[in-house]
């Protein structure tokens, strides 16, 4: 007989499903007798209190938040009547607080996400206290951006040692506001670099569905981010094509990593894509101004670096994720268009020509596409997301002053046409069906 | 059993941030127990806020250097060693640039801007090229104080910037400790009364306890 496989690790809630369903299947002669019995030995026991976990540590970390910043505000208050000596202790007493209570958690609760994130988003916040309220003491000059590397450089090591979601949350948004403020792309990378392998081990280690989800959303955010403090340095850098290639590169990854929950990743590109589609599509001075950036000309070590990886990244992804799931080459067509009209439209006017006329059909046609799939599908959110596609770009069309009102009263009167037909079709689909179930 | 790595780890972390905090205290308590005073003048100025949060933000009168030896075809910001020295009424004035610490007198390290000046003639030709301006950044631009004295302190400075420059000129000053190119602000002044006390005289009389 061959050895028994270990099970896949199942999420709690599938468990509970299955779990319910059992005694059924096994009732209806599905599953010989004793099945159900012999299955649930397999996976072992439903994960006890995984929801009521989650929920402390969410009460846990809000509360940390509200008692750090309650605690930092009554400090801010700039106690001169105290005198130098007591307020320098003010200042060291969060930083002091903070640790003592990740050190009793590491000992006492080593096990309790609860106590982990609430100790450690404690500590974070009272790390960037201290050194404002030093500063504020002590009159000593300092720029933001300095402030911002230093309460980083400090915070990190807390993300490692308490295993913190929150934690590694708050670095990933302070190092996202600092390079979107201040640029310097080198530094942006090299401190996105040093919690990648936390990020890396959280997406690969499985950890809960929640914890993985939050992750991937805050690196989301410093992708963007990262691009945003390497394009800043001029205003004719290559916004458009790195952008679609990131958004491009985002719903890949999301349709690899989380195949069966809306990931962060996949939002964030689906989002991304269709914006793209639709700034090109409204063709407003910003969308021509950006579009007017050069690709070639100009472009930096960084860009080109961060273009490069970027793309080669995306077809790598592509060869990987289309032929199982061909839908997904849907969302690079912008990309396409895009660096297609950079190499072969070195024009500026024809190409922001071309990109408007693509934007255009670009943007209805994903419009109507997520209405019909969330028709058929039944997901109502689908069909309102086509909705909200749609009805800007109907409306901005409509009311184009560039385009004669002849031109507009056809291409109303056809679009009219078309979606009545639309509707009659369905309609006789859905008595067919309904016939005929 | 919690690994041990991360309790080691945490303990690092630890003794980096207080060892950070206790640096940055102890090189503003040198510099202000050790260091030079020196008396520099404030400009008034009426820009939209002056009052950004809990901080009075400061500019400075005195901030341009005699001569900048050169070259300069471009306008370009450089951090230099800067050698001060008490002008005529007593306050600081910057003298000297250098890209080393001078081997006396007290010196900060900032930034310093250049921009390069030109005579035109009648046609806007730039006729001739005259010596570079080179004017100083100060670091020291922020003076934080209670948020209750903030606005008595904004107000004694609002009537300063109502009389004619002369009249305002060098009533509002602050006084920094100096040691090796790093300076901390003391106080501010206003009229030669510190300006927390001012405001807080103010603050008793409109609100007798």
């Amino acid at each position: 007989m061959q050895a028994r496989q270990p099970p896949a690790k199942a999420p709690a809630a599938a468990l509970r499903w299955l779990y319910g369903e059992l005694p059924q299947l096994e009732a209806q002669g599905l599953l010989p007798p004793g099945s159900a019995a012999r299955i649930q030995e397999y996976y072992g026991p439903v994960p006890v209190s995984s929801r009521s976990q989650l929920l402390l540590a969410i009460f846990g970390v809000i509360g940390a938040l509200q008692i750090g910043g309650g605690v930092i505000l009554l400090l801010a208050h700039n106690w001169d009547d105290l005198g130098r000596p007591l307020r320098t202790l003010l200042a060291l007493l969060p930083l002091l607080a903070g640790h003592t209570l990740c050190a009793w958690t590491l000992l006492r609760r080593p096990q309790s996400a609860a106590w982990r994130e609430a100790s450690a988003t404690c500590l974070a916040l009272a790390i960037g206290a201290s050194i404002a309220l030093i500063g504020q003491t002590y009159q000593i000059p300092g720029e933001t951006p300095a402030f911002l590397l230093t309460w980083l450089l400090l915070g990190l090591p807390v993300v490692y040692a308490m295993d913190s979601t929150m934690a590694a949350l708050l670095y990933m948004a302070g190092l996202a506001t600092r390079g979107v403020t201040f640029h310097e792309p080198l530094t942006y990378w090299l401190l996105l670099g040093l919690i990648a392998p936390f990020l890396w081990i959280a997406e690969f280690r499985g950890v809960g569905i929640f914890r993985r989800w939050w992750l991937s959303a805050g690196l989301c955010g410093m992708l963007i981010a990262g691009v945003i403090a390497t394009l800043s340095r001029r205003s004719d850098a290559p916004w458009l094509e790195t952008f679609s290639l990131l958004f491009a590169a985002l719903y890949l990854l999301g349709a690899r990593r989380f195949r069966f929950t809306l990931s962060p990743w996949r939002i964030c590109g689906a989002l991304g894509t269709a914006g793209i589609g639709m700034a090109l599509a409204l063709a407003t001075p910003v969308t021509r101004q950006i579009a007017a950036g050069d690709l070639f000309r100009g472009a930096s070590a960084p860009e080109f670096f961060i273009i490069f990886a970027l793309a080669a990244l995306t077809i790598l992804l592509a060869a990987l994720t289309i032929p199982r799931e061909p839908w997904a080459a849907v969302w690079l067509a912008p990309t396409v268009a895009i660096f297609t009209a950079a190499i072969l439209l070195p024009h500026h006017d024809m190409r922001t020509g071309m990109l408007f006329v693509f934007g255009n059909l670009y943007t209805f046609a994903l419009a109507i596409a997520q209405i019909v799939r969330g028709y058929r599908h039944n997901r109502l959110l689908i069909v309102n997301a086509g909705i909200l596609l749609l009805m800007p770009l109907l409306l901005f069309r409509f009311f184009d002053a560039e385009m004669s009102f002849t031109a507009r009263g056809f291409a109303s009167i056809l679009l009219g046409i078309g979606f009545l037909a639309a509707n009659i079709a369905l309609l006789r689909r859905k008595r067919a069906e309904g016939a005929n179930p | 059993m919690i690994p041990r790595w991360r309790l080691a780890l945490l303990a690092l972390a630890a003794i980096a941030q207080i060892a950070v905090s206790a640096t940055m205290i102890w090189r503003a308590e040198q510099v202000l127990r050790h260091g030079t005073p020196m008396k520099f003048r404030i400009q008034l100025y009426d820009p939209y806020d002056p009052m950004q949060g809990r901080y009075v933000a400061l500019r400075f009168e005195d901030t341009d250097l005699p001569e900048y030896p050169g070259p300069c075809e471009t306008y370009e910001t450089l951090t230099r060693y800067v050698r001060l020295a008490p002008n005529d009424a007593g306050f600081a004035q910057p003298r000297a640039l250098s890209e080393t610490p001078p081997d006396e007198g007290p010196y900060l390290r900032c930034q310093v801007h250049i921009e390069p000046q030109y005579r035109y003639d009648e046609n806007e030709e730039p006729e001739k090229p005259l010596p570079c301006r080179a004017w100083v950044n100060y670091p020291f631009n922020r003076f934080y104080v209670q948020e209750e004295k903030a606005p008595v302190i904004e107000t004694a400075l609002s009537e300063l910037r109502g009389l004619d420059e002369n009249a305002a000129r060098g009533r509002a000053w602050v006084t920094v400790r100096i040691l090796n190119g790093m300076g901390v602000l003391e106080n501010l002044y206003i009229d030669g009364e510190e300006a927390t006390a001012h405001a807080e005289r103010i603050l008793q009389q409109t609100n007798p306890q």
